[in-house]
């Protein structure tokens, strides 16, 4: 990693593309939405439109606190794609029925202080969708998040270049943060455009721990 | 966390209104209530929540360790 900012959009009142605030009816659900800046609806934050920015690659990393308690949030990653977090011998997670799984609410990541109950890598091109159940039988609210992230710009180890520390980590010899686009169980392929726009070529663990030798 | 909507405040002293007056107040606060609410709680460390490995992102931003490895997909 050659540089990081911390990047904080707190309080961030959920609204539609028109900037109009998104207010849940009791026991209700609201569609898959991005976030979306309410001073121009046109921007969305959680997304890099580039793929380097200051001449190198960039990603963003974070996590989402909620509030209040009775909405139940739920990623879907890319925008469109399957919820994490389901049991693999279950059906599919149905956020229309405020299913009680693969959501993530204020208990599991607060607002006041995200955690990473769900952790999010998103490189540049990438979109992530939320989709919201109100679980108050009573009263309609308005989901309001911290959205809580680090962009880090970096330098891509190259296995001509840098081929034993490659090794290296790839076999935890040197300590190195392992990160997922994607959940833990479906990590998601940079696809065609951003290997050639990173110039980059994905090794297995075991073709990176060979490197070197 | 319990449900709170409506809370019921009794005052009886020091009060210049008559004896017994209750105040009801029904459009109760979101902002109130959690400003008054635990941020993480029980959880700081040693709590469930941390016990089971759920960590605060910021303590997850890389720091110290300024190597990454980004998972590839099968």
């Amino acid at each position: 990693m050659i540089r990081r900012r911390i990047c904080q959009y707190k309080p961030l009142p959920l609204v539609d593309a028109t900037g109009s605030a998104i207010v849940i009816s009791p026991d209700s659900y609201y569609s898959e939405v991005l976030l979306l800046d309410p001073r121009n609806p046109s921007k969305e934050i959680l997304y890099l439109g580039s793929a380097t920015n200051a001449g190198y690659p960039w990603i963003f990393h974070g996590s989402i606190g909620i509030k209040p308690e009775y909405i139940y949030m739920y990623p879907r990653f890319p925008s469109g794609q399957d919820i994490p977090g389901k049991f693999p011998n279950l059906d599919p997670i149905r956020p229309q029925r405020g299913d009680d799984f693969g959501y993530v609410n204020s208990e599991k990541s607060p607002y006041e202080c995200p955690t990473d109950y769900v952790e999010y890598v998103i490189p540049p091109g990438f979109k992530i969708g939320f989709e919201f159940y109100n679980k108050d039988t009573e009263r309609s609210w308005q989901p309001v998040l911290n959205v809580l992230f680090a962009v880090y710009w970096f330098q891509i180890l190259t296995p001509d270049k840098h081929g034993k520390l490659i090794a290296r980590i790839a076999t935890r010899e040197v300590p190195a943060a392992f990160l997922t686009v994607g959940f833990g169980d479906t990590p998601i392929s940079m696809g065609e455009t951003l290997m050639k726009d990173w110039k980059v070529k994905p090794l297995s663990l075991d073709e990176a721990a060979s490197l070197g030798r | 966390m319990s449900k709170v909507s409506k809370c019921v405040f009794k005052l009886t002293y020091p009060v210049t209104v008559p004896q017994g007056v209750t105040f009801s107040v029904t459009n109760f606060s979101e902002s109130l209530f959690y400003a008054n609410a635990p941020i993480f709680p029980e959880d700081k460390r040693g709590g469930a929540m941390y016990k089971l490995g759920i960590r605060p992102i910021m303590e997850k931003f890389l720091q110290n360790n300024y190597l990454f490895a980004l998972e590839r997909a099968p």
